[in-house]
């Protein structure tokens, strides 16, 4: 594919350093590829930067995707070399020219300069100039006089003239001018100008036909009138002169796209670009489809005998599948503008054949696009593309049939060059995965690695990997991504030297080091397979690729079936091949090696559990490893495996491990976790063989977790053990155990053992009981749970008991808890309380109930609280006589349960409570306050609201605001026009949460009396809220109230008011306000208006910020700037560019370095070219340089991502 | 005011002899806090976020620590420095064992935090001496242990707070109430953005851009790696397992999805779908292990079925920021991706520690009417243990609703790594007819651990080892 990239090599030879720009997307953009298709250069008009040099508008061209940058004489060079670029530069400035256009990959083919002359010295020393620069064709607008002697240079010098602008921009008289001239003479048409005098630039075509030389399109919103707009938006007719250009197989040098005149002539352009790529499509569509029409298939005709011969005993003779039915397979080895690739006969030749010898499918060879139209398509059931590169799917209709076809469950299949085809085709580059991708020479030979071994596809190569001979690809773009393809080979990196030959000169390097060479996916509910391999013509002669190939073809014609999940979300299934390497490394694995193979062995054992053969394949090998001189960090990890796999085939395995020191621990972590008889037999035979006492421990607690049975006999002769630790611990096992004999024998524990170990063993003994309680043998649970309550036993063993017994007893033990509450201790009524309390029943309510006076205070409090959450209403009287205890813990926890069992009657009770402001109570009042249900109880707050004063008024209000309690809305408004300051105050805050639109009069009203500041900014927050709330805010009244011109604090306050509306209604008034001459009104407006929550203000704050106030107000700009970064950011609609400009406009506003440093931080939101300049034009401020930097980075990487 | 045996003790100690069980507040003054009122606790556990629960006891007045307990003696000493200075004495009692603390029958409540490995055993410990419990996240390592911790802390009738303290949050708690009450229609998704996803955001493995290897070191003079590791696998010290990446090693925590932070999100979940009583029915998950010393979930994405038809979706943070987008819930909430979307037939509330959002925005408006259904109201996620200690009230995020948010992280992990749809059983609390699945549920402990803990070493009771 050497040729393919011409231009990379041009660039090398002539000594530009790796990086610069190249030309690759000539194949990527219409506006490139017309060059090499149609012969159309396409570029930008002399002066499209009028305000920048020859080399900074060099740039520009280069950023916007265009290959050629005409000369002006009246352009500076360069911002080093301020002079004109006319025949006075130097020769070394002249070469700054070309190293410039050379650097970017420009070429320059028109010159503009408006006049040749005035003599022929001149005139030729002009010429000199342009042949020194390359170019083929100087525009100009000569004297009349003159034209024979630049008719007589033109020849000589072999360089076009076409007449130009101003003189001859009537196209009837450049013509007539160039009556008798030779064809080196033509004229630089400027539809621009032809549309200002009328003329439709179809019908200047016919009138220039082949004089003409050179386009500069430009389009006008009326014919003979009114102004530039962009290509495309207007009266030009551009796709129809398009059309007619091609027809008349016009040829002009260069087409050159002139801006509006727009402020920002970099937008401009390329919205301009874009209306002539546009108007452009059709013309090209029509030429690449007639192209297709007679490209002829390249046929074996082309190959040697002795290739044909190696190719047919490469091909495979059966087919992996049959074929549901008789298959068409279209094979297509187009290409546009490029010459290509060698491979292609051979290609062509094999899947001809392959489907012939083995019946798979028939191979159609067609290049016409006519084919993938949907009526065509049809007829196949998977295309092929053998190596297509270059524009060829432009045809909308094409576009559409080929992607509708796999969409809808059609094959596609490509080879090798195909992600250069049509790369300005987004969803082609998703079907295939794949978008253009770099290389080195064809010459690299990689190792290939089988992803998927297990993939019908990949069956010819029996899971070994293979080294090959190619041009390998990498794609560092997102399209190619373990993310939506299922990869079968790909290159492995640890085998193969990826920087053999040649450098790529783009980044082909990714950071997951993951270089797919061959992947399969589902697209919709069709099939795509590709292969990048192919650039040489070994493939079809090479097996089993030949092979591989035939199955993906079955593949995506629908016969044959493979998993298409994308690698990335594939859980690795094992293979016999796949354990052996990780195995390998294991056996040597030390603590501090790389994990990486203990982690891989872990995904591929839970893979294999898939099925059972699998899974004791696996178990069998693990075994064995087990039984290797492997190392003793590798057993571990290998044991771990056990533990969640192994069956009691391992038992044999491990029992020996558990009997030596070094394993016995892990040995038993795998042992203890397998199911059955066999496991457990072992565990009892280690308990005797155990090589120390903390292994002996583990094995009694393993025992007792998997609740053997058998194991009894043995860990009840253990609890007399001289070591207290595994004396506790046979009784922990015995207790899990808990059937008869090792309740018996804990009995005996519980009651002989040694001071040491009594606590605990009674503790078993009672962990026993409850064991036996919950497997239904209550009889015996509650004899230990009476036995182990008696007065002896230490706190905790008998609230043990004592919950065992409530739980199994229910009812019947209510004396026993009763008795427990009886016992003064307070810690056992705690527990009592909290017991009995989990049983049902009135009865059981008017025993709380009885008891509470009988309760030191801590007890009453539990009581309490108990009785709130048992939710019984009869317990009210007993909160009534707890409010009047003398402990304020008490009071507290009674105005607490008033929260759940109070009624309308409690309200008056709370509020007072609340009101007397003693804590803890006031803030449990309050919180019953807000808590209490019920439907009367908002009434009673608004009667009381009504008829309260004081304090008990105020916490009644608060309580009005926290319940949300829209009915007390009219009580409130009341209680803050008419009371006192404290009142009124909680009414404006309850309001806020429970004010509607009909309170809004009224709060205007006291906004607007409002006779201190903390009372005014009150109802201020209040009505803005309530305004809110009203969806959209009912402004009109503030706005009079505004008008009426109230005092200026008011003023403010009902600015503040509109602000927080964002109703835009109140915009013309805020407008006004901004230029307010008090700048307190200003400032005010400004911060309003920053409020916005929609960018409606933006314009605003800017025109602000741009008229610059005088100094005193100038601390109102940067608000005003602040205002901006906060509008413009809500408006996620608004281009990125456009955001980028403003940025980049606020930037250069911005007198203060935060708002400096705001702008930085937000360039990266907006990845464009606009804030890439911004970011960059910051860079020059020292203040801000290093946040320059990293927003610079950022927008970098953000504009990389997109 | 709870005074249980601490208020026997003091009888018999001649120093604080002779006060009454509660004093009169106005003997006092406003703004004391008697002495006896005083919950004494302890810390068990004192490394970064230990250190962090130690500290906002030490704010408050109704608190007096008494000791701390750390594996490390760096750790022992800078949280005893902490408490010293604030009572500005050098009484603070240090310990290695957390059983000797245990073993104190002066203290009260105690607060755990090491690695999630000890959670629960700890915890089990510290129930069986009858302490209350704030205990960190997530609440065990296994379900198994989960299950012994929430029948030991009923068992012995203690009040237990997992630190879940997203629920003492005025905003989760407004999204939950919201969803209660109907606001966004019929709840139909849970998804979570959560932690995880190549370099979390989140504090392990910070500061890596690529993890070194292990290297194995001696163990360094003043800590006790032994009990480190407890009941995990033996392994050798080195400063990567110790400092750096523990939370992330399977043999010691889920990783993001459990301790790192999910769980977090997953409590707040199961409270917005009032199923704090259960879990959802079955599972299933795909998702990436680290392959460096951290041998836990790097990127995962999760889909819970619950018995209500709710669907809840857990991912960490990365393939978040993809899927998040999915729910089509408009631009506002593109490019978020920590947090829980609650998404239901009339609209969606996006919410996280970071702010708030809802579907329709008017939502954000609501008042919450008197008839409205309103969850327990905690604003001071440790002040809710105190509170509970004194009036027996359960806490607001108890051991009860702390189980259940443990089996669905573990579940999920379970899922993903074993690659299949599983079924869960929320009544029998185990996979459906699915051995292998259910023997991850527990783990053997190293000896001598095992869930019911060994018997404390024989102690003289009271401030040994101070």
């Amino acid at each position: 594919m050497r040729t393919l990239f011409f231009v990379v090599m041009a660039g090398v030879a002539a000594g530009s350093a790796p990086g610069a720009s190249v030309r690759l997307e000539d194949w990527a953009r219409l506006r490139t590829a017309a060059a090499p298709i149609l012969g159309w250069k396409v570029g930008l008009a002399p002066g499209a930067f009028r305000q920048l040099t020859f080399v900074e508008a060099a740039g520009k061209a280069d950023a916007l995707g265009v290959s050629i940058v005409p000369g002006l004489s009246t352009q500076k060079l360069s911002p080093d070399i301020p002079k004109n670029v006319d025949p006075k530069l130097a020769a070394g400035e002249v070469t700054a020219v070309k190293d410039s256009l050379r650097s970017l990959n420009l070429r320059m083919p028109a010159y503009f300069t408006a006049a040749i002359g005035p003599d022929e010295n001149a005139a030729r020393r002009l010429f000199e100039f342009a042949r020194s620069l390359g170019v083929e064709t100087v525009v100009s607008s000569p004297e009349r006089s003159l034209l024979p002697v630049i008719d007589r240079l033109a020849n000589e010098f072999g360089i076009n003239v076409a007449l130009g602008n101003p003189a001859y921009s009537d196209p009837g008289t450049a013509m007539a001018a160039l009556e008798g001239r030779s064809k080196r003479l033509g004229l630089c048409a400027d539809i621009g100008s032809w549309l200002e005098k009328g003329i439709q630039p179809i019908d200047g075509l016919s009138l220039v036909k082949d004089r003409l030389l050179g386009v500069i399109l430009r389009d006008r919103s009326a014919l003979g009138g009114g102004g530039n707009v962009p290509l495309g938006s207007g009266v030009a007719g551009l796709p129809a002169f398009l059309r007619q250009m091609y027809r008349m197989e016009l040829k002009p040098s260069f087409l050159l796209v002139d801006t509006t005149g727009a402020e920002d002539p970099f937008a401009d352009l390329a919205r301009s670009l874009e209306g002539f790529e546009k108007a452009l499509q059709p013309v090209m569509a029509g030429h690449v489809n007639r192209i297709s029409r007679t490209e002829a298939i390249r046929g074996p005709d082309r190959l040697s005998p002795e290739e044909r011969r190696n190719i047919e005993a490469a091909l495979p003779q059966r087919a992996p599948v049959k074929p549901k039915k008789p298959r068409k397979l279209l094979v297509m080895d187009l290409n546009v503008s490029y010459p290509g690739h060698r491979s292609i006969p051979h290609v062509n030749l094999a899947l001809e054949l392959m489907g012939k010898n083995t019946g798979a499918y028939e191979a159609v060879f067609s290049n016409d696009l006519d084919n993938l139209k949907p009526a065509g398509i049809r007829r196949f059931d998977a295309v092929f593309l053998n190596n297509t590169v270059g524009m060829i799917f432009v045809d909308p209709e094409v576009r559409e049939g080929l992607a509708q076809f796999v969409r809808e469950g059609g094959g596609l299949a490509g080879i090798h060059g195909v992600s250069h085809a049509s790369m300005d085709w987004p969803e082609f580059s998703e079907m295939i995965g794949a978008w253009r991708g770099v290389h080195r020479e064809p010459t690299e030979r990689a190792t290939i690695r089988i992803d998927d071994p297990d993939s019908p596809l990949t069956a010819a190569f029996g899971g070994k990997e293979f080294v090959y001979q190619d041009e390998f690809f990498r794609f560092p773009t997102r399209h190619y991504s373990r993310d939506r393809l299922h990869v079968l080979l790909s290159v492995d990196v640890e085998k193969t030297d990826m920087n053999q030959g040649r450098p790529c000169f783009q980044p082909c390097s990714r950071p997951d080091n993951d270089y797919g060479v061959s992947w399969i996916r589902s697209y919709g509910k069709g099939r795509v397979f590709f292969c990048t391999l192919g650039h040489n013509p070994a493939l079809f002669m090479t097996r089993p690729l030949p092979e591989y190939f035939l199955a993906g073809i079955q593949f995506i014609l629908g016969d044959l079936e493979a998993d298409t999940t994308p690698s990335a979300r594939l859980k690795r299934t094992p293979t016999a091949g796949g354990i052996e390497p990780l195995l390998a490394k294991l056996a040597t694995y030390d603590y501090g090696d790389d994990p990486a193979p203990a982690t891989e062995l872990d995904e591929l054992v839970s893979a294999s559990q898939a099925t059972p053969a699998a899974g004791q394949a696996v178990e069998a090998r693990l075994l064995e490893f087990l039984q290797s001189n492997a190392t003793l960090a590798g057993k571990n990890a290998v044991l771990r495996e056990i533990r969640l796999i192994g069956s009691s085939a391992s038992v044999p395995v491990l029992a020996p491990m558990l009997a030596r020191e070094e394993s016995a621990e892990m040995a038993r972590y795998a042992l203890a976790a397998i199911p059955g008889p066999a496991a457990d037999q072992a565990l009892r035979a280690g308990l005797g063989r155990a090589p120390n006492d903390r292994v002996r421990i583990g094995i009694v607690s393993s025992l007792g977790e998997r609740r053997d049975e058998k194991a009894v006999p043995a860990l009840a002769a253990l609890l007399s053990s001289s070591n207290p630790e595994i004396g506790s611990a046979a009784a922990a096992a015995l207790a899990n155990i808990a059937d008869r004999p090792a309740l018996s024998a804990l009995a005996a524990a519980a009651s002989n053992a040694g001071r040491a170990v009594r606590e605990f063993m009674a503790e078993a003994y009672v962990t026993c009981a409850d064991q036996l309680a919950a497997r239904g043998d209550t009889a015996a649970a509650v004899d230990v749970y009476r036995k182990m309550m008696a007065p002896g036993e230490p706190a905790r063993i008998r609230t043990r008991a004592l919950a065992g017994l409530a739980a199994a007893e229910r009812r019947k033990a209510v004396p026993v808890l009763a008795a427990e509450i009886q016992s003064g201790d307070s810690e056992r009524q705690a527990v009592a309380i909290g017991l009995l309390n989990g049983i049902a029943g009135p009865d059981i309510t008017r025993m709380l109930v009885a008891w509470f006076p009988k309760l030191p205070a801590s007890g009453q409090v539990h009581l309490l609280t108990a009785l709130a959450h048992r939710g019984d209403v009869s317990a009210r009287p007993v909160i009534t006589a707890a409010l009047a205890s003398s402990t304020p813990e008490v009071r507290a926890a009674a105005l607490t349960a008033l929260g759940r069992l109070g009624d309308a009657s409690s309200v008056r009770t709370l509020a007072e409570a609340a009101a007397a402001g003693k804590e803890p109570e006031q803030s449990a009042a309050r919180r019953s306050l807000s808590m209490l249900r019920g439907a009367d109880i908002d009434r009673a707050i608004i009667t009381g609201i009504a008829s309260g004063a004081g304090g008990v008024k105020t916490e009644l209000i608060l309580a009005a605001g926290e319940r949300g309690a829209a009915g007390a809305a009219d009580a409130l408004t009341r209680a803050a026009l008419d009371s006192g300051p404290e009142v009124r105050r909680a009414a404006l805050r309850a309001l806020r949460t429970v004010g509607g639109p009909t309170q809004i009069p009224a709060l205007l009203d006291l906004l607007l009396k409002a006779s201190t500041a903390p009372e005014r900014r009150d109802a201020t927050q209040t009505l803005a809220t309530v305004l809110k709330r009203a969806q959209p805010a009912p402004v009109n009244a503030i706005i009079s109230a505004y008008h009426a011109a109230p005092a200026r604090p008011s003023r403010l306050s009902l600015i503040e008011v509109l602000g927080q509306t964002s109703n835009d209604e109140a915009l013309p008034l805020l407008r006004a306000g901004v230029r307010d001459p008090d700048p307190e009104i200003a400032r005010a407006a400004i911060l309003a208006l920053s409020d916005w929550d929609n960018p409606a203000p933006l314009a605003d704050l800017l025109d602000f910020v741009k008229s610059g106030p005088p100094p005193p107000a100038a601390n109102l700009q940067v608000l005003a700037v602040r205002g901006v970064l906060k509008l413009m950011v809500l408006d996620s609609r608004r281009p990125a560019s456009e955001n980028g400009r403003l940025l980049a406009e606020i930037m250069a506003l911005a007198s203060q370095t935060p708002e400096k440093l705001t702008v930085l931080s937000l360039l990266p939101y907006f990845p464009c070219k606009e804030s890439l300049e911004a970011a960059q034009a910051a860079l020059r401020d020292p203040a801000i340089a290093g946040e320059a930097k990293v927003a610079l980075a950022q927008v970098n990487e953000a504009l990389k991502a997109k | 005011m709870q005074r249980r045996e601490f208020v026997k003790r003091t009888l018999a100690a001649p120093a604080v002899l002779g006060f009454p069980t509660i004093v009169p507040r106005p003997v006092l003054g406003a703004g004391m806090t008697a002495p006896s009122d005083r919950i004494v606790m302890g810390s068990i556990g004192v490394g970064s976020m230990g250190t962090g629960d130690l500290r906002a006891w030490l704010t408050k007045d109704d608190v007096r620590v008494v000791a701390v307990c750390d594996v490390s003696e760096r750790h022992r000493q800078r949280a005893k420095g902490y408490v010293d200075a604030r009572y500005g004495d050098r009484s603070c009692a240090t310990y290695n064992d957390f059983r000797e603390l245990l073993a104190r029958t002066d203290i009260d409540a105690v607060s755990i935090a090491p690695g999630e490995r000890w959670h629960a055993l700890i915890s089990m410990e510290a129930a069986r001496r009858r302490k209350h419990i704030h205990c960190q996240k997530p609440l065990a390592l296994t379900v198994a242990e989960a299950k012994a911790l929430r029948d030991a802390v009923q068992r012995y009738r203690v009040a237990f707070l997992l630190g879940a303290q997203q629920r003492s949050s005025a905003i989760f708690r407004f999204a939950v109430e919201l969803v209660r009450n109907g606001r966004i229609g019929q709840l139909k998704t849970i998804a979570i953005g959560s932690a995880g996803g190549g370099r979390s955001a989140l504090p392990l493995g910070l500061g890596f851009t690529e993890m070194p290897a292990e290297r194995p070191a001696p163990v360094p003079p003043g800590l006790d790696w032994d009990m480190w590791l407890g009941p995990a696998p033996w392994a050798p010290y080195s400063d990567l397992r110790f400092t750096r990446t523990w939370m992330s090693i399977y043999d010691y925590g889920l990783g993001g999805i459990g301790g790192e932070y999910g769980v977090h999100d997953v409590d707040i979940g199961q409270w917005a779908n009032g199923t704090d009583h259960t879990t959802p029915i079955a599972v299933e998950g795909t998702g990436e292990l680290y392959h460096d010393i951290r041998d836990t979930l790097t990127t995962y994405e999760i889909e819970y079925t619950y018995a209500n038809g709710v669907r809840m979706l857990l991912m960490d943070l990365v393939t978040a920021r993809k899927r998040f987008w999915q729910f089509q819930f408009g631009e506002s909430v593109k490019g978020v991706s920590v947090g829980l979307i609650l998404s239901g037939t009339e609209g969606w509330i996006w919410v996280s520690r970071a702010g708030i959002r809802t579907h329709p925005e008017s939502l954000m408006r609501t008042v919450l009417g008197p008839n409205d259904v309103r969850v327990i109201r905690s604003d001071d996620h440790k002040q809710n243990l105190l509170d509970a200690i004194r009036t027996g009230a359960p806490t607001v995020c108890p051991v009860e609703a702390g189980v259940h948010d443990e089996m669905i992280c573990q579940m999920g992990d379970i899922a993903v790594r074993m690659g299949r749809k599983l079924r869960w059983d929320p009544v029998k609390e185990s996979f459906q007819d699915d051995e292998i699945a259910n023997r991850r549920l527990s783990r053997v402990m190293r000896s001598p651990w095992r869930l019911q803990i060994p018997g404390a070493p024989a102690t003289n009771d009271v401030n040994k080892g101070a």
